[in-house]
């Protein structure tokens, strides 16, 4: 490698300079929004969090237990006790109790905000300075164990999986027969393109909403459809339960993902079909290939970059589902049947309080979609085939 | 002259403003519940001019407890805040021992049903409070069960015709209060008394649930509301709701064109009843002793008498203290209502609360899983409730 001179490592020096100026509002909002969680879900999930008011520094002892216990249990401040706060300059009248157990108080500075702990172990009494908020008490692999321990955990997983396992490759062939039409010379190409995209940008809790009234059981548009098509044929419907029937939770999610992404990823494999040399279908019609041929030779190896981009995207966004599930059925589903990996650790979080756990969870996720990211990048990558 | 009265003026409204206390009360009522908290709140405001109340409304109560996690977590809670016994648990250091702020008749002034303190300490008061009760159709139940045998009597002999429509019960998966309601009334528990042993699948929690497993037979059992299959013409003998329910019950009933009334529970070994609704809880972080010494003032307030039996008559909760409940203008109130007056002889019956145990939202969860798994048949009473018991004995 050639160095640069010194002179033009001067020059080097400012690009990049500038280039990092340029950079430094994206990095801020990458870095606050995404670094930061990201790192910090590592850290939690080796810690048990809990609000708590924990003791710091001792600031006075006694073994005037009982004077103290009865004093503090009406709610009073001990003699001794300010006396020796007014030493370290808080004044009595500064000072209230706000928590009170047999061997346990809390009292406060008003002045100061400071809160005191006051903690009783046989005879003697101990106070010390504290706070109230989150306290993190390391419990080494301790979560990691519970949440494999937890069936609910297994279950979303496997939740998860299915999902995965059947929406990307659904989404991903149709868009590829979608784009494939709307490849064709066709009148109102654009009107399609449009239609096929609308889901994508569509926010979700829209788009979850309507598809709540699509599937329900007695008045939805499904229902509505297939039992008219049964008809047809003479055959007898019985309504589904979309969303109270534990076997058809996980359909009506997977119906929804493939309609929504089905638009974006036909139009990014489209772009990759227009981008095709014309010469390839030229030289493949000189040489007698047929329509289905030309697509299966040409085409589709032709667009396996993009199918390979959307591949990794999807299985990474699909494995990350979440707002369908809390909107569409405003929770985990029949007998759990649509509890997903991110609706479990949202629950340990916000439901149940269990950050260190949640956090837990949330990183073996991580460790699931990264392993398969590193599968496709050298096992699958090696089907791309990259026009040189 | 005109700028001296000016000064006066600006320096009047100065020193008002430094004696005014504002705090801030998140809370999940909606509708005409919310309606009146806001004018409840405005009567208080027009008796206290000193203290100022931000009602925050956070929408539903799962918003608002996740809002209320994050806000403890963050170290910025708000002052006063509505919750169920088992967020609680959650964030005791962060509370307040109210019996250090409430006057003497407020505290004497409860209910013994409502008497609960978390690992010794007073930290919430009741507030809007309901009571499981039973909602029948009169013309399909003429006389309303007093005994189990009595209401699988009925149930059995109204039975179940999906097609038609037609049911002798509904349950609800997501509401395992029924479920400890009839554990209770067979005398069983989750937990032994000193909460060292799991008792739910003893004989008492086999009982209870068999008798549910044979209900379940011949019950809708779905997530919805069962006011939504009442809406839709689906027709229900009798069923086990919460009092808070009534209106949406009534009103389902009315659109659906069908009589509805409502009775205290069928009764077993004793006639416990699941209290459901939420509490008042202070919070120390960030607040000032003026603040907290304020929301005790906005808690007082509420509790009192007047005030209870206008929050309970214009929301259909019940009162919480024995001032209000037996005061005259709830009794005049429920001498003209009986289905009002049903509900709160089941409240003084055997009206009993949550598990004050740190782990009880884990035992929900568990429980909400199992009670699904019950009323579906999966598979036999005894073996879901040695599952459910293997699983609370891992976490309690």
């Amino acid at each position: 490698m050639k160095l640069p001179t010194l002179r033009q490592g001067r020059r080097f020096w400012w690009d990049t300079l500038e280039a990092y100026v340029y950079l430094l509002p994206t990095l801020a909002v990458l870095g606050l929004f995404t670094f930061y969680p990201f790192v910090n879900a590592f850290i939690y999930s080796v810690y048990d969090i809990r609000t708590r008011t924990v003791a710091g520094s001792v600031v006075h002892a006694t073994t005037d237990s009982t004077t103290w216990a009865t004093t503090l249990a009406r709610g009073r401040i001990p003699e001794e006790l300010a006396d020796a706060l007014l030493k370290r300059g808080v004044a009595r009248d500064d000072l209230w109790v706000r928590l009170r157990q047999a061997d346990r108080w809390v009292i406060k500075d008003e002045a100061s905000a400071q809160e005191y702990i006051i903690v009783r172990e046989g005879e003697e009494i101990r106070v010390h300075l504290a706070t109230t908020g989150w306290a993190m008490e390391s419990v080494g692999w301790d979560n990691f164990a519970r949440v494999f321990r937890d069936p609910d955990f297994a279950k979303a997983l496997l939740n998860t999986t299915i999902y995965v396992a059947v929406s990307v490759p659904t989404t991903l062939l149709l868009a590829l027969l979608l784009a494939t039409l709307l490849n064709q010379a066709v009148r109102g190409k654009a009107l399609f393109r449009l239609a096929s995209f609308l889901p994508y940008i569509t926010p979700i809790v829209a788009i979850t909403m309507v598809w709540a009234w699509i599937y329900d059981r007695n008045y939805g548009l499904l229902n509505y459809f297939l039992g008219t098509v049964a008809g047809w044929f003479g055959a007898e419907f019985n309504l589904i339960n979309w969303l109270n029937d534990p076997r058809w939770t996980k359909p009506a999610l997977i119906i929804m993902s493939v309609w929504r992404f089905m638009g974006y990823q036909a139009l990014i494999l489209l772009a990759g079909m227009q981008g095709i040399d014309r010469e390839y279908y030229e030289a493949a019609r000189v040489d007698g290939a047929g329509p289905l041929a030309v697509w299966r030779k040409i085409t589709v190896p032709m667009v396996t970059p993009q199918m390979f981009f959307l591949l990794i995207i999807s299985l990474i966004g699909s494995f990350k589902i979440f707002e369908e599930v809390l909107i569409l059925l405003q929770g985990p589903g029949p007998q759990k049947s649509a509890l997903t990996v991110v609706y479990y650790v949202f629950t340990k979080a916000f439901d149940s309080g269990h950050y260190g756990l949640a956090s837990a969870a949330s990183v073996i996720l991580f460790a699931v979609i990264f392993a398969l990211s590193l599968f496709q990048l050298t096992v699958v990558q090696k089907r791309v085939h990259y026009e040189r | 002259m005109r700028r001296v009265a000016i000064i006066a003026l600006v320096c009047a409204l100065g020193v008002g403003a430094l004696g005014q206390v504002t705090i801030s009360f998140w809370h999940a009522m909606g509708g005409v519940l919310g309606t009146t908290l806001t004018e409840l709140i405005q009567k208080f405001h027009d008796e206290n001019p000193g203290i100022t109340v931000d009602l925050i409304h956070q929408g539903s109560y799962s918003a608002l407890q996740q809002k209320l996690i994050a806000a403890v977590a963050a170290g910025e809670p708000p002052t006063l805040a509505q919750q169920y016994e088992n967020w609680t648990t959650l964030w005791l250091d962060a509370l307040v021992d109210l019996d250090l702020f409430l006057p003497e008749e407020t505290l004497g002034s409860f209910l013994p049903q409502f008497d609960q303190l978390f690992e010794g300490r007073m930290v919430t008061v009741p507030f809007n409070k309901s009571i499981l009760v039973l909602y029948y159709r009169p013309d399909l139940v003429p006389n309303p069960p007093t005994t189990w045998a009595e209401f699988e009597t009925y149930v059995t002999a109204i039975g179940k015709d999906a097609a038609k429509g037609v049911y002798g019960t509904a349950f609800r998966p997501p509401n395992p209060e029924i479920f400890l309601t009839l554990l209770t009334q067979a005398g069983g528990s989750i937990l032994s008394e000193d909460w060292s042993e799991v008792t739910i699948n003893n004989a008492t929690g086999l009982e209870a649930a068999e008798f549910a497993a044979r209900l379940a037979k011949f019950a809708l059992v779905d997530s919805a509301y069962t006011s939504d299959a009442i809406q839709k013409g689906i027709a229900i003998g009798m069923f086990i709701d919460t009092s808070a329910g009534y209106t949406y019950n009534m009103n389902a009933a009315k659109t659906a064109g069908v009589p509805l009334a409502v009775a205290p529970l069928p009764c077993h070994v004793n006639c416990a009843s699941m209290i459901q609704g939420t509490n008042l809880a202070v919070y120390a972080p960030k607040q000032t002793r003026a603040q907290i010494e304020a929301a005790a003032k906005v808690i007082a307030f509420l509790l009192r008498e007047d005030n209870t039996a206008y929050w309970a008559q214009k929301t259909g909760y019940l009162p919480v203290t024995k001032t209000a409940i037996y005061g005259e203008a709830w009794q005049t109130y429920i001498a003209g209502k009986p289905e009002q007056k049903a509900m709160t002889e089941q409240l003084i019956a055997g009206g009993f609360g949550q598990l004050l145990h740190p782990r009880y939202m884990d035992m929900r969860s568990l429980l909400i899983t199992y009670w699904e798994l019950l009323l579906k048949g999966e598979d036999t009473p005894k073996a879901i409730m040695d599952a459910l018991a293997a699983e609370i004995d891992a976490i309690k």
